[in-house]
């Protein structure tokens, strides 16, 4: 890729070229004032929207994980042998 | 949440490399590195949104997105090439993107009717005999507002962002030789109408 602004002049015949063209690589038009406080406000809601995403995943990911850890604190974690507690 | 780039844009002027390096290691809710990014490219960003969308109202959104992207993608720039470079080829592909959306893939069809009439495109002369810089920016405007998509993206491609030939062919999918074809039919077009311009300011 070429770093430059302006074009690779050494690929166009002189010909090509001339001052109205020439114009062109510098010719800019400012955005309306606050433009980087509107992309900031655009960014934050993304990564607003992305903390809601991660939470809506692994929230019932947790829960799981938690009722998984109660089943096995009421059985303590060992499986009941055969015969137990019968006579 | 700060939004001032504070003591980035008083006494220093960095480069954008070492920007783009605090950037990366800036703490959460610190923009003050990316925000002398925008303000550093925000002209040249909308400019190539607005000429290459051709719609000044979506320009401004375009230019967001991209930025936005950039944000979300600066941990993954390896700096292989420069930042100016990586933001144009960002900026390049998302309004390309967007042209397919709205047009069609067959956005840049030479054969299209507006690209055939090319030859009847009159743009309004700015009438000011003596061109002040505002002037001539609002005669280029209008020149480009006029010319159709597939000869004035190409030429904004190659004159005003730079792209090299094979760059621009394989951005927009074309032949090589289709690209010089239409950059030189862009810029015949863009003198003529601005020789035109200038007739229509003559007293």
């Amino acid at each position: 890729m070429n770093d430059d602004r302006a074009p690779r002049r050494d690929e166009d015949s002189s010909a090509d070229l001339g001052e109205p063209i020439l114009e062109l690589a510098d010719f800019t038009e400012s955005p309306r004032p606050g433009f980087a406080g509107r992309v900031h406000n655009s960014i934050h809601r993304r990564l607003l929207a992305s903390d809601l995403t991660d939470y809506a995943w692994f929230t019932p990911i947790r829960i799981i994980a938690e009722y998984l850890g109660m089943l096995f604190d009421v059985f303590d974690g060992q499986p009941k042998k055969r015969g137990d507690g019968n006579a | 949440m700060s939004h001032q780039p504070e003591s980035l844009t008083n006494a220093e002027n960095p480069p954008d490399e070492d920007l783009v390096a605090r950037a990366k290691t800036a703490r959460p809710g610190d923009m003050r590195a990316f925000t002398v990014l925008i303000e550093r490219h925000q002209d040249s960003v909308q400019t190539n949104c607005r000429y290459l969308s051709g719609n000044s109202a979506d320009a401004e959104d375009l230019a967001q997105e991209v930025f936005v992207r950039v944000f979300f993608a600066l941990k993954r720039f390896e700096g292989r090439s420069s930042f100016r470079t990586w933001l144009r080829t960002v900026k390049t592909n998302h309004c390309i993107n967007y042209l397919k959306k709205r047009k069609g893939a067959a956005f840049l069809d030479l054969d299209a009717p507006a690209a055939r009439d090319s030859e009847n495109v009159r743009v309004q002369p700015v009438g000011e005999k003596n061109l002040t810089r505002e002037t001539q920016r609002q005669r280029i405007q209008s020149i480009l507002g006029a010319m159709p998509d597939s000869l004035r993206i190409p030429l904004v491609l190659r004159d005003m962002d730079g792209f090299s030939y094979d760059e621009i062919a394989r951005e927009l999918g074309i032949g090589l030789s289709a690209t010089k074809m239409r950059i030189k039919r862009g810029r015949e077009l863009f003198r003529s109408l601005h020789a035109g311009a200038d007739e229509g300011t003559q007293p």
